[in-house]
């Protein structure tokens, strides 16, 4: 009887901070002035305000430089300093992932590997090099992203700490990735604790491996692609530990740009989650994402939207106040509304499934669905089945089935 | 050319590979060879009732079926139970989740077989006024609690464990010597299972560790879990009492003294369970003296009249007036507690009561049920309940982030088992621990007011629908 008091006690308060009406000053606010001459100026304000905390004491640094017992890398905010992340390690790192799908798979996927060094194969190292050093301009990294998030590699995975919101962001968003592949599954090739058997997934952005080791867990072979050295090492350390999806997942120190033409149409579903905020070019990292899903595949977008309240809520309260993602983080100039999105899609062929509202309980630190899109969104989409890939399909599939009796799909 | 490239490329990433590995592996320097061999999913340390029924349940649970549970008992394989003639004198009331939650892994078909007896009615009243509160579900078809012996209990659990085959593998015998517990470590990405250094010598890493290993957890001591504790002061006694002139011995009864409650359970038509709470000088008495002056002191704490409160007794019959001709038809007929004439011999015993509770049942990587996390005053009979609804709802939460491919040790899944359990728990442990404390005074208002209370609790059947209500959820 009591139990039921307490509910009601936390029900009450749920609803007091979840509800709008706390933000409709703030919105009246927005509206009546100018947005953007604001933002501007309440930005560069905090960021005074951050800069001169991290000059003094720059705890939050001394802590990652204790526990990794290194510096991490940083790199100068100017603009003619170019990053060389995509140098021979990832030549290398592509090439060590690419016989080992050979090895464990019997996929379609098999000419991905041979497709992948064939095209290598002929190009000198230098060659290489100049290959992947690509200008600035076309790059969709941004510099000053990266060296914030190397810096907090090493607590990546401390569920109470950093990315504790990216943590219990699993519990909406690896089910919407379920359950939207589960659904091309025949019951037959349904296995309830492994619902995505035989599915190639490309997880963006994979950081420290959080949502590439549940989507593993779950049966599907991961690639995860990460432009910071850093934290594909993080995510690989993490990796070894565990013995069940060790040789499911493979990080790839890349980008989405460098491997869309060559893996073109090689993946069952791609998934963006929380990194198409950070993005220099969305236009560009989207057709990428696009190119690298089969035809029929699906790609998911998790990421913020490009309102007053996202501002309000994603940057001001998030990063400054409540401090629930570190201070810089986000640049609100590259959030990104889910029409925009949706548009981007459609013009590579894909057609819009969903678009899910998110909200983040700080209080509760749980993530719920919602009507409301005006922060947080989840956007899947599906490509559209190529017609001239389908009746190619239909001589491959049958020329193979005879070599190989279980072809995994289609 | 480029093929040499690939190819060193290649072996530099392999020897990389082969370094790290060699790093993790030596960060678990094990006496077995074969490193998997000591890794476990879910290793649940205690195989009492609640550790064992937390194994059935994760064994009986499909989508965990690709993990490897481990329960270590410290004591040894007793075989199969061979229900005994005489009664035990330590039983439980199991309340009606318990027995769906014993139903769903087949346990309670197993005691079902072996003994049990249910509870129809419960009786409670004091020694102070006359007030008195009865519980029973209409008609009196359903029961409201099953009172069943520890060892009946346990030994359902066990056979039902056991007809699931191989799927929990039970290491008798065996307890955890010391933890490593990742966290406690200057640095997780280095330590992030649980590793056990177990009594047999040998070494188990798993993900999640579940302790159940009683009210002594070491388990909980070693996770460092902020614990209260409260000394009651108070022992109780336990026996089992053969009644005279009984029909039907379905009724619960309890009664509040100064001293404690004194509860008789029915295990079966002619015995009862005693849980005679009282000061442990009392308890050591009663322990001592022959039986037929146990007996009688039995009798007595259930009849006596000598410390009625006049000024509550006046205050309880005005308000009875009252309440009849409010409510016509609210006063239930008074029972009269049964005769006790004899108890078993070498039935007596005692053990002091304790409150404790954990702020905390979870942290990264472990996770306490039952007595391990909370444990109470018996005057209600919750605590097993309680550790059962532990096991059954962080079975489900394993269940459900398993199915969206969590680690079954992540911290996020399991603070909402947290949550959960102490939204219900904690509320139940405090209406207990607050009874206990109104019920063990006779300071006059008082002992008017809890008696008014009591009585009008028992006028307004929706109140009590909703207790019982509460009690079986």
């Amino acid at each position: 009887m009591t139990s039921g008091r307490v509910c009601l006690g936390h029900g009450l308060f749920y609803i007091f901070i979840n509800s709008r009406i706390l933000f409709i000053p703030l919105v009246f606010i927005f509206v009546k002035m100018n947005v953007r001459q604001m933002f501007f100026t309440f930005g560069n304000i905090c960021n005074a305000f951050t800069r001169n905390l991290s000059s003094s004491g720059s705890k939050g640094l001394s802590e990652i430089e204790r526990r990794i017992g290194k510096r991490p890398m940083t790199l100068q905010n100017t603009d003619n300093v170019r990053i060389h992340f995509c140098q021979s390690s990832t030549v290398a790192s592509i090439h060590t992932a690419f016989p080992y799908r050979q090895r464990k798979r019997r996929s379609p996927d098999l000419t991905f590997s041979r497709s992948r060094s064939q095209s290598t194969e002929h190009m000198s190292s230098e060659e290489k090099a100049k290959k992947f050093q690509r200008p600035k301009a076309q790059s969709t990294i941004d510099e000053q992203e990266i060296s914030h998030f190397s810096a907090l590699s090493s607590l990546w995975w401390d569920e109470g700490g950093e990315f504790e919101a990216l943590h219990s962001l699993n519990e909406l968003r690896i089910p919407l990735i379920r359950d939207a592949m589960m659904s091309q599954k025949t019951i037959d090739q349904y296995r309830a604790d492994k619902p995505l058997e035989g599915f190639w997934v490309l997880d963006v952005g994979s950081g420290g491996g959080i949502l590439s080791e549940p989507l593993a867990r779950l049966g599907a072979s991961v690639i995860g692609v990460e432009a910071s050295e850093e934290n594909i090492k993080i995510a690989q350390a993490h990796l070894l530990h565990d013995p069940a999806i060790r040789d499911n997942i493979k990080y790839i120190h890349t980008t989405v740009e460098d491997i869309a033409e060559t893996q073109a149409g090689k993946f069952d579903a791609v998934v963006a989650s929380e990194v198409l905020e950070h993005v220099a070019d969305a236009n560009m990292f989207v057709s990428s994402a696009c190119k690298l899903v089969r035809p029929g595949g699906s790609v998911f977008f998790t990421t913020l939207n490009k309102t007053a309240v996202s501002y309000a809520l994603g940057i001001v309260v998030a990063e400054q106040m409540l401090k629930l993602v570190s201070p810089g983080t986000h640049d609100w100039d590259k959030f990104i509304a889910p029409l925009d999105l949706q548009y981007m899609l459609e013009k590579n062929n894909f057609s819009t499934r969903l678009v899910h509202g998110m909200w983040y309980n700080p209080f509760s630190k749980r993530w719920s669905w919602s009507k409301d899109t005006s922060i947080n969104y989840a956007l899947h989409a599906v490509r559209a089945p190529a017609v001239e890939a389908l009746e190619e399909n239909v001589w491959t599939t049958e020329t193979e089935s005879a070599s190989e009796p279980a072809p995994q799909k289609d | 050319m480029a093929l040499r490239l690939t190819a060193r490329c290649f072996r530099c990433h392999l020897r990389q590979h082969r370094r790290l590995s060699q790093h993790f592996q030596s960060q678990y320097s094990t006496t077995s060879s074969n490193q998997d061999n000591d890794y476990a999913d879910i290793v649940i340390s205690g195989g009492g009732m609640v550790g064992g029924s937390m194994a059935c349940a994760l064994g009986n649970n499909k989508m965990l079926k690709n993990k490897r549970i481990v329960l270590l008992e410290a004591s040894k394989d007793k075989g199969d139970y061979v229900l005994p003639n005489s009664y035990s004198n330590r039983t439980c009331a199991l309340s009606p989740s318990t027995r769906r939650l014993l139903e769903s892994f087949g346990a309670w078909q197993e005691i079902e077989a072996l003994r049990y007896h249910p509870v129809l009615r419960m009786q409670v009243w004091e020694s102070c006024s006359d007030s008195l509160i009865t519980f029973n579900n209409p008609d009196m078809t359903d029961s409201l609690a099953y009172i069943v012996e520890n060892d009946v209990i346990l030994a359902g659990i066990m056979r039902a464990l056991k007809a699931q085959g191989n799927r929990v593998e039970i290491r008798y015998g065996t307890k955890v010597e010391t933890f490593s517990l990742p966290g406690k470590e200057e640095d997780n990405i280095k330590l992030p299972y649980v590793g056990l250094q177990l009594s047999d010598g040998s070494e188990l890493r798993t993900k999640l560790l579940i302790g159940a290993d009683g009210m002594n957890s070491a388990v909980r001591d070693a996770a460092g879990f902020h614990t209260m504790t409260r000394d009651y002061k108070q022992t109780a006694v336990v026996a089992t009492l053969v009644l005279g002139d009984t029909t039907l011995n379905n009724t619960a009864w309890q009664r509040f003294l100064p001293t404690g409650p004194i509860a008789l359970l029915p295990l079966s038509d002619k015995l009862s369970s005693l849980v005679w709470t009282t000061t442990p000088q009392d308890a050591k008495h009663l322990q001592q003296i022959p039986a037929d002056s146990f007996v009688d002191a039995v009798n007595d704490a259930l009849w006596h009249e000598r410390e009625k409160n006049p000024l509550a007794g006046q205050m309880l019959e005005a308000f009875k007036t009252v309440v009849q001709n409010v409510f016509p038809d609210s006063d239930p007929s008074r029972q009269l507690p049964p005769t006790v004439i004899d108890v078993q011999e070498g039935s007596r015993a005692a053990f002091p009561l304790k409150l404790i509770h954990s702020s905390q049942y979870v942290q990264s990587r472990v996770a306490l049920i039952g007595d391990a996390g909370h444990r109470l005053h018996p005057l209600a009979g919750q605590g097993v309940n309680l550790g059962f609804g532990d096991v059954e709802c962080l079975n489900e939460v394993l269940g459900e982030a398993v199915r969206s491919g969590a680690d079954p040790g992540s911290l996020t899944p399991l603070l909402r088992y947290e949550s959960e359990r102490q939204r219900h728990n904690v509320p139940v442990m405090l209406s207990i621990d607050g009874l206990q404390r109104l019920y063990s005074t006779e300071f006059t208002p008082l002992v008017v007011l809890r008696s008014l209370g009591l009585q009008a609790t028992n006028s307004l059947s929706f109140i009590k629908k909703k207790i019982i209500e509460q009690a079986s959820i």
